[in-house]
C-alpha cells in the first residue's frame, strides 16, 4: 500500500510538471523531471540546531497557486517584480537598455537566450544540494535572468522585489544572474510579504550568479517575508579571475529561514564579502550559512555577521572558509557576533575553517552573549531611561555592521527595520 | 534653585554579602570640593558606585538625600536626571554609538519638559568643552571610550560631566593613570565648573591632583568609614607619612 500511495503522489507531480511547463524547451524539461527525480529520494534535510521533521512541512501544498493582488507602491518601486503568479514586466533603464543589459522573465529566456542560460542555470548551484534545492529546480517558477555584458556599469542597481501575494502556500523563485568580463552590476533583492498574513507558505529560492573575469557583482538581500513563510534560501556563486563578489544580506521575516550562501573563488585574484545583518524576535527560527571555497591563489574572503535575538527566537550561525591546496597567498576571515536580548533566546555561531595549504591567512572568531548590565548602568547613569539604554547598545552592536551595507538604499531600508523590530521588542 | 546638598548617613554596603562600607557618613553642599582619600580596597568606589545605584552593591543601611530626595530610592537614570554625576574610575566602552550622538541623547534624557537640544547649540557646547580639555574634536565621532586610551577616557568622563551639568560630581580617581599634563588639562576642567551650583567629590589615592584642585576639606576613608576629616593640610600629612601612619591611629 505504501509503495502504490508514494507512487500516486509522484506520479500526480509529474502530472502537475508537465502540465506548468508544458511549453518549455525540451533540455530543460528534462532537467525539470531529472530534479523530480532527485527530490522524491532525498529526505528533509537534517541540521542539528534546527530540527524540521516537527516543522510538518511537507504538510504544505505548496504547488497551488492562489493569485492575489498587489498592492500598487510594491510594484512602483522595482526595476521587476516577481509573485507566485510569474514574474511582471521589466522596467530597466533607457540607459541600461542601450548598454545592452537584459532583464527578463527566465522561463522567456530560456527560449531566447538558450545558450547563455545553459551556461549558469544548473551550473553554479548543484540541485541535489538537498531536497528543497531539488524541489526548486523541479518546479521553479517565477524566474529572472539577468546578463551584464563585457565592460558593462551598471550604474542603477537593478531591484527585485518578491511579492508573497497573501495566498499562494508555496513560492519557488529561481535567479540567474550573469556578470559578463569586467561587468559592474549592483542587484537589491526583496523577499517581501503582508506582515498580517499568518498563513504558511514554503519558499525555496535558489539564485546563481557567474561573475567573470574581472567583474564586479554586489548582491543585497533584504528578507522580510510574512509570518507565515518556511523559507529555504539558497545562493551560490562562482568568481572568476580577479573578479569580486560582495553579499550584503538583511534577514528579518518568516517563521523558519534556512538562508545559505556559497561562493567559489575559482581562479586567481578571485575575492567576496559577505556582510549578515539578522534580527529575530517571538519565536523565529533563523539557521544562516555562509561558506567560501578558495581554489585558486591569492583569492580573498571576509564573512562578517551580526544578529540580534529577541523573545524566544534562534538562531544558528555557520562560517564556513575552506582553502584547497594550492590556493596560495589566500587570506579568508570571518567574524559572528549575535546578542540575546533574553533568557529564552538561542544564538550559536559556529565558525570554522578547513585549510588544506600552508602558506595561507586564516582567522575567525565568534561569539553569543547577553547585554552587558554593567554597560546598561554606564548609559543609564547619563540619565538614560533603562529601555532606552538597551536600544542605544542593542543600535551601537549592529551599527559597524549596518554602515558597511551596500548600497546605500538597502543600508537605510535595513536601519529602518531594525528600527522596528526594536519597537516591537518587548 | 538652591544650592545642592548630598547627605550620606551612616550607609552600610555590602558587595556580594560581605560588607564594605560600615557606616559612613559625609555632607558635600555646592561650591565645596571634598577630597576622599584612602588607601585600595577601602571602599571608596563602593561609596561612588553605590551613589549611582550600581546593580552589584546592596545598600544594607543608611540614608542618601540629594536636596532632601531620597536617592537610594531612585533609579540610576533617575539619579542622574536629579543631579548626580559619577566619573567611573573604569569608564565602560559601548561600541557602535559615537561620543557625540551619545552626550546628544544624554542631554535630551533630561530635556523632558524643554524640546531637544538643536544640533549646532550641542555641537557649539561640545567644541567648547573639547577645547577645554585639550580634546582633539574627532573625537566627538569615534565611539564612546572604544579603544581610548586610560587617559583618553577619564578625559571623556570630565567631557560628559561638562556636558551634563550635574549638581553633584563624584570623581572616582580621575587622575590614576594619566601622565602630570593630562591631571593639570583634567584638573583645569574640574576648576572650569567649580561654582556655588556644584559640589564635588574627589576620590584619590594619591595627593598629586590636590596640588591643582585645592579641596575645601578632606576626608580619609579606612575600612569602609571616614576615619578623619580636616582642611587641605591633612592631604600634606598623607603625602608625608603615608596610610600606614593612619592604620596604626584607628
Ligand atoms: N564589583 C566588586 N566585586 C567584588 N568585590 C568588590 C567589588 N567592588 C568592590 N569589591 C570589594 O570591596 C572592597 C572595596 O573595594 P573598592 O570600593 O573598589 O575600594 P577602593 O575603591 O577604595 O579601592 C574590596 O575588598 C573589593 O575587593
Ligand atoms: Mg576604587
Amino acid at each position: 500500500m505504501e509503495t502504490s500511495a508514494a507512487t500516486a503522489v509522484s506520479s500526480e507531480l509529474r502530472v502537475r510538471q508537465q502540465e506548468f511547463f508544458a511549453t518549455e524547451p525540451a533540455w530543460h524539461r528534462a532537467e525539470r523531471q531529472r530534479s523530480l527525480t532527485l527530490y522524491e529520494g532525498m529526505p528533509i534535510p537534517e541540521r542539528p540546531r534546527t530540527p524540521l521533521t516537527g516543522r510538518r512541512l511537507e504538510a504544505i501544498p505548496y504547488l497551488e497557486r492562489r493569485p492575489g493582488p498587489v498592492p500598487a507602491g510594491v510594484r512602483a518601486a522595482a526595476t521587476v517584480l516577481l509573485t507566485p503568479a510569474g514574474t511582471a514586466d521589466v522596467a530597466l533603464t533607457p540607459a541600461q537598455t542601450a548598454a545592452g543589459v537584459i532583464v527578463m522573465d527566465l522561463a522567456v529566456a530560456l527560449t531566447q537566450h538558450p545558450d547563455r542560460v545553459r551556461q549558469i542555470l544548473g551550473q553554479i548551484q548543484n540541485d541535489a544540494f538537498d531536497r528543497y534545492t531539488a524541489l526548486n529546480r523541479a518546479f521553479w517558477h517565477p524566474g529572472l535572468f539577468c546578463y551584464i555584458p563585457p565592460e558593462v556599469e551598471v550604474v542603477d542597481p537593478i531591484t527585485v522585489v518578491h511579492w508573497l501575494d497573501g495566498e499562494s502556500p508555496g513560492y519557488l523563485p529561481r535567479m540567474a544572474i550573469l556578470a559578463d568580463e569586467a561587468a559592474r552590476v549592483t542587484v537589491v533583492e526583496t523577499l517581501l510579504g503582508d506582515p498580517a498574513d499568518l498563513h504558511r507558505v514554503l519558499v525555496s529560492e535558489v539564485m546563481e550568479v557567474q561573475a567573470r573575469e574581472g567583474s564586479h557583482v554586489t548582491v543585497a538581500g533584504i528578507q522580510q517575508l510574512p509570518p507565515g513563510a518556511e523559507a529555504f534560501l539558497r545562493r551560490s556563486a562562482q568568481v572568476g579571475k580577479d573578479a569580486r563578489v560582495d553579499w550584503h544580506t538583511g534577514e528579518f521575516g518568516g517563521a523558519l529561514s534556512v538562508a545559505g550562501l556559497t561562493t567559489n573563488l575559482r581562479d586567481a585574484g578571485a575575492s567576496m564579502s559577505s556582510v549578515t545583518v539578522f534580527y529575530g524576535t517571538g519565536s523565529q527560527h533563523q539557521d544562516y550559512t555562509a561558506e567560501v571555497v578558495h581554489e585558486a591563489p591569492h583569492t580573498r574572503s571576509a564573512i562578517l555577521a551580526r544578529g540580534v535575538m529577541g523573545d524566544r527566537a534562534r538562531s544558528v550561525f555557520t562560517g564556513q572558509s575552506v582553502i584547497k591546496k594550492g590556493a596560495v597567498g589566500s587570506d579568508a576571515r570571518q567574524k559572528e557576533q549575535t546578542l540575546m536580548l533574553s533568557d529564552q533566546a538561542r544564538a550559536d555561531a559556529i565558525p570554522s575553517l578547513q585549510i588544506d595549504d600552508n602558506d595561507v591567512f586564516a582567522a575567525h572568531s565568534a561569539s553569543a552573549g547577553p547585554v552587558d548590565p554593567t554597560m546598561l548602568y554606564y548609559l543609564e547613569s547619563r540619565g538614560l531611561e533603562p529601555e532606552e539604554a538597551r536600544r542605544v547598545v542593542i543600535r551601537g552592536f549592529l551599527e559597524p555592521v549596518l554602515a558597511s551595507l551596500a548600497p546605500a538604499s538597502v543600508q537605510e531600508r535595513v536601519r529602518e527595520l531594525v528600527e522596528t523590530k526594536l519597537g516591537g521588542e518587548s | 534653585m538652591a544650592a545642592p546638598e548630598l547627605v550620606i548617613d551612616n550607609l552600610h554596603v555590602s558587595v556580594d554579602g560581605t560588607p564594605v562600607l560600615k557606616g559612613l557618613s559625609l555632607v558635600v553642599r555646592g561650591g565645596e570640593v571634598h577630597a576622599v582619600m584612602g588607601p585600595n580596597g577601602t571602599g571608596k568606589s563602593t561609596l561612588a558606585q553605590t551613589l549611582m545605584g550600581h546593580p552589584r552593591y546592596q545598600v544594607t543601611s543608611g540614608r542618601v538625600t540629594l536636596d532632601g530626595e531620597d536617592v537610594l530610592a531612585l533609579k540610576t537614570h533617575q539619579r542622574s536626571r536629579l543631579g548626580l554625576f559619577l566619573a567611573m574610575q573604569y569608564p565602560y566602552e559601548v561600541s557602535g554609538v559615537t561620543t557625540a550622538n551619545f552626550l546628544r541623547a544624554a542631554i535630551n534624557a533630561r530635556r523632558t519638559e524643554t524640546e531637544p537640544i538643536r544640533l549646532k547649540d550641542f555641537r557649539d557646547e561640545l567644541d567648547r568643552a573639547m577645547d577645554v580639555l585639550h580634546i582633539d574634536h574627532s573625537f566627538a565621532n569615534r565611539y564612546l571610550n572604544e579603544g581610548f586610551s586610560g587617559g583618553e577616557k577619564k578625559r571623556n568622563e570630565i567631557l560628559q560631566m561638562l556636558l551634563l551639568k550635574p549638581r553633584i560630581a563624584v570623581l572616582d580617581e580621575i587622575d590614576s593613570g594619566l601622565d602630570i599634563d593630562a591631571v593639570r588639562i583634567v584638573s583645569e576642567g574640574v576648576e572650569a565648573m567649580r561654582g556655588p551650583d556644584l559640589g564635588m567629590l574627589l576620590i584619590t589615592h594619591y595627593q598629586r591632583i590636590l596640588n591643582y584642585v585645592t579641596p575645601d576639606v578632606v576626608h580619609i576613608m579606612f575600612d569602609g568609614r571616614v576615619v578623619r576629616s580636616g582642611g587641605p593640610e591633612l592631604a600634606a600629612d598623607l603625602e608625608q607619612r603615608g596610610y600606614e601612619w593612619i592604620r596604626e591611629e584607628v
